[in-house]
């Protein structure tokens, strides 16, 4: 026994380190983007690129055919690719010299013309499933993913079947177990014997993968990739076990249901492997490729023709970075009160609205801050089960609050509970009516008729019923003066909002309306969990008008006049439309003025947009063209969302004040001279930065290959489980955002370019602040995110090179 | 003819040719201006459904005597409007132009999106030409255009795996289909020596023509129809459809799918005369409704559970007209359809509606013999109104199996409400319900009767030992269903009830057999 615990310790590191390499997928009900390459970040990007093309075929970077017509285009030039050059990897330049070939621009431009040649395949580690398959013509590799797909959907279902899985108060393995021992698919499919075998597993899941190992005579130097290629049989539910496993740690809990995923994929496959243990020849072919070892250039020299690609993607992100270095100018801050302030959220479509809203003829100030205004939310709506952590992924929430429970007494508020479980549970029992074995026919019958007057009011997006807002939310618990004054000063310490305040401040969460769309959460503020901002942002200007707070905060040195007042309000993006809440105590004229501007910035925000909707064809109403398409439910693609996110600046709104940064901007407010201690810089570096690291990357990676690092098409998504989608008649879930996301059918809207980061601060300080934060410092340095010192004055543009040093723009490490 | 006879076929005549026209033009041409080919198809398909309204209200409004318009002496190709094809002709002009409005901004961007169109208007039109045939001749040629038309618009992602097993399974199906009704077509014109419905029709009511020795072609049209109907077990491509996009789905489920009912009560004239092909029909049908749900309530995804409720809903459909309730077969038809129709347009809204209702009501654990208390009163409230509309079982065929049916979504009703702990005044409210929900049926059923009356036979062959068997295997089984829901094992032990569950997720394992022998006998490559 000893001996097989010290075993087991000795795979736990590789089946670990194959674990944490999956990126988490979360559930469509609150989907955030992640960072499809999470697993990858201590890598460097080209290194990754080699990776992730040798062991899944997948794309980091897009075509060479791309990138000729964006050079023919005029898109990039020569100087952009001296450029790219000069910032190329040391394995972009080994590649070159390993294959003997020139990096120049003009030879690179010439290759352009150059058919591209295949390189061989080398082997590789795989699966006894995939090399059953490449040997002998089967499909082996997809029955097993079938079967673990299948089980993973009946066990993680939530909401679809009404007959639940029998097993489900078991662990995922154990429940597997039970139910693999019924199960007779795999052995009509000619996996014999295979029920029985089923009880010999070993119980314990890290166990049962040792003893995979060990049956498929895997050696030890190769066992973490193999264990990480298992897994990517089943890339999408690995995914969402790995979110399952994260939650619980950020939670301080541990969870493993992504071993037990690795163990019952391996059973499967040790399973296959001893029903040809007689087939000897197969057998020993599976064990000399084993002692083989594949040839590895990753470290050396990566395929030439991705090292051109990187080049070219490099030069690509130059084009761009010249164009935003012309937009930043430092200016200084006006002094006068303005009319209104506005915080928005980073999101790129702040950038528009908030332009639009400057333009108006009121004298609105906007500052950009993360969606959630500090204020970490473990969110629960009266009916609906569970809570909803409206805050960062990063984070667990530590506050509990409820819709609807601000200003109730609890008996109140307890009636309005009733009144809301009575009428979810009417919806539920509705909904088994209509489902149910016993009364599925009887509904038809009786009510299938009343349909055809729901598929006019769908067809024609006429609206059924009202859409009542939600009611004001409140903190669960009381909190002694003292900690709410701490988090209105965290808020407005973060906004660097500490005087001249406007008669109203309004804080400007964000959130979508699309009908009949999986993915519509993803369009929600990515800062509050994948959920709209409005709870959050009605919080934080209820907080910040208690009379007791305001008095603590201004014997902490923080004076708010008495006639500012903070209302909370919801930015919808995707009619633009804003809605404003708790209203009563502002000035009548004022309040008009401020509903008229937004509305004003609104039409503008529509008319912006709707280039790129394709509804600007539509010339008698554009505005209602765009907004239509929120009650669609044909529209596939009712916002572009993120689309464009290019560039994250950290500077005063002043700086950036006069440019239009067509969306593609997220803007977080930052004033050096206000942090002396570069303290708030830090928590935005550590926070808001590598949040909108991940939605660029989701974007980069739906955009450069949709197979691997998106959804695909819409039109074939199918819902499972009420989690995720799968794609056609595939079990596994999808990653990432949908094909439609990011291309219009005739050319990407989402150009993928790496996040720069510009920072309104002098390098020492951002050095200082890398030293301390591994994760972000492992982003830049890996050039998976560009960082950009803008100077405390905003005068300079130094770039953080991966050994540490600071270099001016790409063109000019070229010409240098 | 006289005028008005002559409006209400030149308002219907020219919809199908219309539709069906899109045949001549390229995908390639099409694909090139998808916008303005997509407005159009949706304008035609809306004219379409508001002159057969127009067309419909006329007709109803005056003798209702079946309108027969055919284009030459042989009345090979024409149309017939009666009861039976107006009402279908209704919903497919309806559901048509919906699904085209929807596929324009659905398929935005998609480089085949003209070839789309295309497919959808040919099928369209193929669909209509069947609902209208004046005879049997169109009727077959329609029959074969609508599944190659849907065939091209399975395909549609070609390259997907999977796509094109799916896709080849139900060509097969279809073929095999197309050679039972060729051969029962042909039987019928050598019996009858006629093609054209109305003189078929007229021909049945002759005595001294019997088919007693030509049961083989009701047999024949049967099995036509269990076929184009994905009745168990020829249901398997049904639910690997999921390749094709969300419209052909919906077209699938709440149009094509119905073609085997519609022969079914289109024949009922001669399909009454042989009297077990149709007892055939109702057990078969019966065997796949049971099988359909239960498989249904397992399963996982939001459009696989859609396709095994078609698959119940179609079985549930052809056991009402192996009864003889032909006329509730078509409100049935016309009911799921619309309702079917939306589920796949709305599959999207899955995950908000999960979010919405995600949490597991709380129930109370209730001493057994409850149910039968819910069996009761349901039962009660069903006998009260078929007193109440004055429907006896001996009269109306199949009234006991599908009153039992009625009754048992009510004790579903009931049972929920019961197990939330609700107070017997609130049980007395959801009986109220239940019992709204009994006359609806009733009063619909009633209407269904009136306006079809014409076009259907009135001498239904009954054979009460089957009926009553049929009521209890439904009873029985219903009643199980309605015990799984509060992981009771209801007639089963809670082993063997685990043990079902597994079969139930993997549909008793017809895909995987039948895909293994259509890999075999090598419909596609290994590896699609």
């Amino acid at each position: 026994m000893s001996q097989q615990t010290e075993q087991v310790m000795g795979l736990h590191l590789p089946i670990f380190k194959a674990c944490e390499k999956i990126a988490p997928l979360w559930p469509l009900s609150h989907f955030v983007a992640v960072n499809p390459f999470l697993g990858y970040a201590d890598q460097s990007f080209s290194k990754s690129a080699a990776a992730f093309k040798r062991i899944q075929d997948a794309d980091t970077v897009l075509p060479r055919e791309w990138f000729k017509e964006q050079y023919e285009a005029g898109k990039i030039d020569l100087e952009d690719l001296r450029a790219g050059i000069a910032l190329a990897s040391p394995e972009v330049v080994n590649s070159f010299k390993y294959f003997e070939e020139s990096l120049t621009a003009d030879d690179l431009v010439d290759r352009l013309n150059t058919p591209h040649v295949e390189e061989p395949k080398l082997y590789q580690t795989c699966s006894f499933s995939v090399f059953h398959d490449t040997r002998r013509d089967t499909h082996w590799q997809y029955m097993i993913r079938e079967e673990a797909a299948k089980w993973c959907a009946a066990y993680d279902d939530e909401g679809q079947s009404s007959w639940k899985f029998p097993w489900k108060d078991l662990s995922l393995y154990a429940a597997w177990k039970e139910a693999a021992a019924i199960d007779k698919n795999p052995e009509l499919n000619g996996l014999k014997g295979f029920r029985s075998k089923v009880s010999f597993f070993a119980d314990d899941p890290e166990l049962a993968i040792e003893e995979a190992v060990a049956k498929l005579e895997m050696p030890e130097d190769k066992v973490e990739e193999f264990l990480y290629r298992i897994l990517l049989t089943l890339p999408g539910w690995s995914g969402h076990l790995r979110y399952k496993d994260r939650e619980h740690e950020i939670r301080n809990g541990e969870g493993d249901l992504l071993v037990q995923l690795l163990a019952i994929l391996l059973n499967y496959e040790v399973a296959l492997y001893e029903m040809h243990l007689e087939d000897k020849e197969l057998i020993e072919a599976w064990q000399r490729n084993l002692a083989d070892h594949p040839e590895d250039v990753s470290g050396e020299a990566i395929p030439l023709e991705l090292a051109e690609r990187l080049v070219w993607q490099s030069a690509l992100e130059n084009a761009f970075e010249q164009k935003l270095r012309a937009q930043i100018k430092s200016e200084a801050k006006s002094e006068e009160r303005p009319d209104a302030q506005a915080v928005f959220c980073i999101d790129v479509r702040s950038e528009v609205f908030r332009r639009a809203l400057e333009s108006t003829r009121m004298n609105i100030q906007t500052i950009g801050f993360a969606g959630f205004f500090g204020i970490a939310i473990d969110h629960k709506i009266p009916g609906v089960g569970g809570s909803q952590a409206r805050c960062p992924v990063l984070l667990a929430p530590p506050v509990r609050t409820a819709e609807g429970r601000s200003g109730l007494e609890s008996v109140q508020y307890d009636e309005l509970r009733f009144v809301r479980v009575t009428e979810r549970e009417n919806e539920r029992s509705w909904k088994r009516f209509k489902e149910a074995a016993a009364s599925c026919f009887t509904f038809v019958e009786t009510m299938g008729l009343s349909y055809a007057y729901k598929i006019v009011c769908d067809a024609f997006g006429i609206k059924k019923g009202v859409d009542d807002s939600p009611a004001a939310p409140a903190f669960l618990e009381n909190m002694p003066t003292e900690a709410r004054a701490d988090m209105a000063m965290g808020i407005l310490n973060g906004l660097g909002l500490k005087e001249n305040f406007a008669k109203v401040v309004l804080f400007c969460g964000h959130g979508s309306a699309t009908k009949n769309n999986p993915y519509a959460s993803g369009l929600d503020c990515g800062a509050c969990g994948g959920h709209a901002g409005d709870a959050n942002a009605r919080l934080a200007a209820s907080l910040l008008n208690q009379a007791d707070v305001r008095a603590e905060l201004k014997s902490r040195g923080i004076e708010i006049p008495s006639d500012t007042v903070f209302i909370g309000g919801l930015h919808n993006t995707t009619t633009d439309e804003v809605t404003l809440f708790e209203t009563d105590t502002v000035e009548e004229t004022l309040l008009g003025e401020l509903k008229a501007s937004l509305e004003m910035a609104g039409g503008i925000t529509a008319i912006e947009r709707s280039a790129l909707l394709g509804s600007a064809k539509d010339k008698s109403d554009i505005i209602s063209a765009v907004r239509s398409r929120s009650m669609d439910w044909s529209q596939v693609r009712p916002e572009w969302g993120l689309a464009g996110n290019a560039a994250f600046i950290v500077a005063p709104r002043e700086w950036t004040r006069s440019a239009n940064l067509g969306s593609r901007a997220f803007l977080h407010e930052y004033n050096a001279s206000s942090d002396p201690e570069a303290a708030v810089l830090e928590a935005v570096i550590g926070g808001p930065l590598v949040v909108g690291s991940w939605i660029n990357l989701q974007y980069y990676g739906s955009a450069t290959d949709n197979q691997h690092f998106g959804s695909g098409h819409k039109a074939i998504h199918n819902v499972v489980g009420g989690v995720g989608v799968a794609l056609g008649n595939e079990n596994d879930l999808r990653p990432g955002l949908p094909f439609q996301s990011v291309h219009d059918g005739e050319q990407l809207i989402h150009e993928p370019l790496r996040l720069h980061a510009c920072i309104a601060t002098d390098t020492d300080v951002l050095d200082a602040i890398l030293s301390r934060q591994d994760h972000v410092r492992h982003l830049v340095e890996n050039g998976w995110v560009h960082l950009i010192a803008l100077g405390k004055d905003g005068k300079q543009w130094l770039r953080r090179m991966p050994n540490g040093e600071w270099h001016g723009a790409g063109q000019q490490i070229a010409a240098a | 003819m006289c005028g008005m006879e002559a409006l209400i076929s030149s308002l219907i005549i020219w919809i199908a040719p219309a539709l069906l026209l899109w045949v001549v033009l390229s995908s390639k041409w099409l694909n090139a201006r998808s916008t303005a080919a997509g407005k159009i198809a949706e304008g035609i398909a809306w004219l379409g459904f508001v002159s057969a309204t127009v067309a419909t209200g006329l007709w109803a409004f005056s003798e209702r005597a079946p309108v027969v318009a055919t284009l030459t002496d042989a009345g090979w190709i024409g149309i017939r409007y009666d009861a039976l094809s107006a009402t279908i002709f209704l919903l497919v002009s309806f559901l048509g132009a919906v699904l085209l409005r929807f596929s324009q901004n659905y398929l935005a961007g998609d480089q085949t999106q003209g070839y789309f169109f295309k497919w959808m208007c040919i099928t369209l039109g193929s669909v209509m030409a069947l609902i209208i045939a004046p005879g049997l001749v169109q009727f077959f040629a329609a029959w074969i255009a609508t599944s190659l038309g849907l065939h091209k618009l399975l395909v549609y992602y070609p390259d997907r795996k999977g796509t094109l097993l799916s896709a080849r399974k139900k060509f097969v199906v279809s073929r095999l289909g197309d050679v039972c009704l060729l051969a029962a077509f042909i039987g019928v014109y050598v019996v009858y020596g006629v093609q054209d419905f109305g003189q078929l029709f007229a021909a049945t009511q002759e005595e001294g023509v019997s088919l007693a020795n030509y049961a083989w072609i009701g047999w024949l049209i049967i099995l036509g129809a269990m076929l184009k109907s994905a009745q168990f077990p020829f249901h398997t491509w049904l639910p690997d459809t999921m390749g094709a996009p969300t419209p052909v789905s919906a077209l699938m489920h709440a149009g094509i799918i119905n073609g085997g009912g519609y022969l079914v009560v289109r024949m009922s004239q001669v399909l009454v005369n042989t009297p077990n092909a149709l007892h055939f029909l109702a057990i078969c049908g019966a065997i796949t409704a049971i099988y359909g749900s239960f498989v249904m309530l397992s399963q996982t995804s939001v459009k696989r559970a859609l396709a095994y409720s078609t698959i119940a809903q179609m079985g549930f459909m052809l056991l009402q007209c192996g009864l003889g309730a032909f006329h509730l077969a078509i409100l049935h038809i016309v009911a799921h359809s619309l309702y079917k129709g939306h589920s796949f347009l709305s599959s999207g809204s899955a995950v908000a509606t999960a979010k919405k209702l995600n949490a597991d009501p709380k129930y109370v654990k209730l001493p057994q013999m409850k149910i039968w208390l819910a069996v009761g009163i349901a039962v009660s409230i069903v006998i009260g109104l078929s007193y109440v509309f004055g429907v006896s079982p001996s009269e109306k065929p199949g009234m006991l199996v599908l009153g039992m049916v009625v009754a048992m979504a009510i004790t579903q009703l009931l049972w929920m409400q019961m197990r939330r702990g609700r107070r017997g005044s609130e049980i007395s409210k959801t009986a109220i319900f239940g019992f709204g929900i009994g006359a609806i049926y009733f009063v619909l059923a009633g209407l269904a009767d009136q306006i079809l009356t014409g076009s259907l036979p009135q001498n239904v062959p009954t054979w009460p030992v089957m009926e009553i068997l049929l009521t209890v295997f439904v009873f029985a089984f219903l009643l199980t269903s309605i015990r799984f829901q509060d992981g009771h094992p209801g007639f089963l032990s809670v082993a063997y009830k685990r043990r079902l569950y597994v079969h139930a997720l993997n549909g008793f394992y017809m895909n995987t057999i039948v895909n293994k022998a259509a890999r075999k006998v090598g419909l596609v490559p290994q590896n699609r």
